[in-house]
């Protein structure tokens, strides 16, 4: 399904984030992680409790109501040596990359990175 | 209800301890010295296959766990540890008295002294899909006379009423709970009046309850970076707090936080 440059672009978005241990790719819809890049590769359960927990906070049904009918796009679990990041494609909301970058970090720029990939990759965009 | 305030305790425990040090975390050791309670409540904090790597000293030691259980001691290193080799290798999945008896001898052994304990968590890597394999770490501390509910060291203060010390001044909305009772509200009506809501939900109760996947109990959900407002659920020991802030108000809301749990 995804050529090696997806790889390398993951790759690339953990490479650019200062302390980020692991990008994921995951497809929301299909609670399924496609892609991880990673310093050590992490067990399939780990990688399937953070998608779950990716769909959890992004696909609740609960939060529309908070957010004038619009799911949400971002979730932070933040702690004090690192912090989770779950971020929808604004392009193709079924998509969503995991981040797991330590403390401190620059927000703005995770933000930035993850969206600019997910673009890229999103509908119209390159496949992946 | 017990079973969120006590997962809602650990997340507390989890975020307190964490520290970046290369060393490794400090954790407090029971009233006696002994190493067990510290070693028991990582266990216990454990939800992932994790090795985790204890020390103290010279005295080093290496465990399995995984679901809050402990799978296997898997090195005990030091100049005690001698009482550990038998220990070392063997599953740990309903243990008699009598092993019962020697790992407890063995995990005391092997971290002796009065030094800081030290533990650094590492992926686990070998197989962990037995849930039902080893023993939880209640069921050791029950065996062996410890409280883990009390045998909790130096625990931070209470961050929840710390954050909510300055965040009101960062939010539209909020809301304070207890036990699930909303006990406190504060902003705009109307938004106050979609946490409640929201506080009754069943995503509330999945937030309570997640696993402690990034050992963190400040979660924040929103819209697109900088567009609208963001959720912010906060929880400790004692209580929990829900808040609606601008989303650009989200790196405010975490300096608040991580200078509330220290």
């Amino acid at each position: 399904m995804f050529d090696i440059s997806f790889r390398d672009e993951l790759d690339a978005l953990r490479m650019k984030l200062a302390g980020c241990r692991l990008a994921a790719y995951a497809d929301l819809s299909a609670r399924m992680v496609l892609r991880v890049s990673a310093e050590a590769q992490p067990r399939r359960e780990e990688i399937d409790v953070l998608c779950d927990l990716a769909a959890q906070c992004l696909d609740g049904p609960a939060f529309p109501a908070l957010f004038d009918g619009e799911p949400p796009f971002t979730a932070v679990f933040a702690g004090k040596a690192e912090s989770h990041f779950f971020i929808r494609s604004l392009s193709d909301p079924s998509d969503a990359l995991i981040l797991i970058v330590a403390e401190p970090v620059d927000q703005a720029k995770i933000w930035a990175a993850a969206q600019d990939l997910l673009d890229r990759y999103g509908p119209g965009g390159e496949t992946p | 209800m017990k079973d969120t305030r006590r997962l809602a305790e650990r997340i507390r425990k989890l975020a307190g301890s964490e520290a970046s040090s290369p060393e490794g975390r400090e954790l407090p050791p029971g009233p006696d010295g002994s190493p067990l309670a510290a070693i028991l409540r990582e266990v216990d904090e454990t939800i992932l296959p994790r090795s985790l790597v204890f020390r103290r000293g010279e005295g080093r030691l290496v465990v399995s766990a995984a679901n809050r259980r402990l799978l296997m001691v898997d090195t005990a290193e030091g100049p005690d540890a001698a009482a550990a080799t038998d220990i070392v290798g063997r599953p740990l999945t309903q243990p008699d008295v009598a092993l019962l008896g020697r790992l407890r001898d063995a995990l005391v052994s092997a971290l002796p002294g009065n030094d800081p304990i030290r533990v650094r968590p590492a992926p686990a890597s070998g197989a962990a899909g037995d849930f039902a394999a080893g023993t939880t770490a209640v069921a050791l501390a029950s065996a062996w006379g410890i409280d883990l509910a009390t045998a909790t060291g130096n625990d931070p203060a209470d961050a929840v009423e710390d954050f909510l010390g300055t965040a009101p001044s960062l939010s539209r909305a909020w809301l304070r709970l207890d036990a699930g009772m909303v006990t406190e509200t504060g902003g705009d009506q109307a938004l106050t009046a979609r946490l409640r809501d929201f506080a009754d939900s069943a995503d509330m109760a999945e937030l309570d309850m997640l696993p402690d996947a990034n050992r963190s109990r400040f979660i924040a959900i929103g819209r697109a970076p900088g567009d609208g407002d963001c959720l912010i659920f906060v929880s400790d020991k004692a209580e929990a707090a829900l808040l609606l802030i601008p989303a650009e108000s989200l790196d405010s809301a975490r300096t608040s936080w991580r200078k509330a749990v220290g």
